[in-house]
């Protein structure tokens, strides 16, 4: 029963995890904004990461994985709103957000 | 709350089963994001159960400003955003959303080999733990670094949030 108790590898595999999911949804799916929600869902398992490390190695400096998560989270939010507007702009003038009907640039 | 080599067995229990129960929600609430629900808000409903899920292991991780920002960032703001954006796009919500059989294999394969490669290398390294906790609340600790060794970056992202806030207003603007 020895893994049942929660030591860094298990944060690690959790955060691999939801990374991967993360990756099958962004590559998966059509839908602009559903993209979105899957690459906040692999945000979201490298923070895991970053804060399970910053809790369990050794190192001099162990707030700087807690500092890292903080930024992915203020980069993700500056990520959400313009990628949202670009395709809100998208949608108002092709009336589509699928992403294999936004084709302009294809010689 | 965090256990350490010789915390009494019931924070040691509680923990567990907080780490089982939050890791198995989020697990579950992405692959049926990802893999089962095809319309828009109830992905992004399952994706705020999984941001949720990923506070509570922030707060087990010793994270409490985290936890507490992962919640009123992420779920607060980004969220409502995400929700505002589906309902400002509509007839898009149902739609078949994935892309051909081929490049969903594709997309399987590549998931599957990033997701065993990861595990993989997480579970083999040896990594040099320790035993020590985190001086909680890390909340005090955080702001003092932010304003010395970190500034740089804090004042980067401060104009990073600047130019995001400005970019999305002067893109969505109808003109």
């Amino acid at each position: 029963m020895e893994f049942l108790i929660p030591g860094l590898r298990h944060f690690l595999v959790l955060g691999s995890i939801l990374f991967s999911l993360g990756m099958y949804g962004v590559l998966s799916r059509r839908n602009a904004i559903g993209i979105l929600l899957s690459i906040e869902l692999m945000l979201n398992g490298v923070t895991v990461l970053f804060v399970a490390f910053a809790r369990y190695l050794v190192s001099d400096q162990e707030l700087a994985g807690q500092m890292f998560a903080i930024f992915i989270i203020t980069q993700a939010a500056a990520e959400a709103a313009v990628g949202l507007a670009i395709i809100i702009a998208i949608y108002r003038q092709r009336r589509t957000v699928q992403v294999d009907q936004l084709d302009l640039m294809k010689g | 709350m965090i256990p350490v080599g010789n915390a009494d067995p019931f924070t040691a229990v509680v923990f567990s089963i907080t780490f089982w129960v939050g890791a198995i929600t989020s697990i579950v609430a992405a692959y049926l994001m990802v893999f089962r629900i095809r319309n828009l808000v109830r992905a992004a409903l399952a994706l705020t159960t999984v941001l949720g899920a990923v506070a509570v292991m922030y707060a087990l991780l010793g994270g409490d400003f985290l936890a507490i920002a992962q919640l009123v960032v992420y779920v607060g703001a980004v969220m409502v955003l995400i929700i505002f954006a589906i309902f400002m796009t509509p007839g898009q919500i149902d739609v078949p959303g994935l892309v051909g059989t081929g490049q969903r294999i594709g997309a399987l394969l590549v998931a599957i080999g990033i997701g065993v490669i990861s595990v993989f290398v997480v579970i083999t390294t040896p990594w040099r733990v320790r035993d020590t906790l985190l001086d909680i609340p890390t909340t005090e600790s955080l702001g003092g670094l932010m304003l010395t060794r970190y500034v740089l970056p804090f004042e980067i992202a401060s104009l990073l949030l600047t130019v995001a806030l400005i970019g999305a207003i002067v893109i969505a603007r109808e003109d």
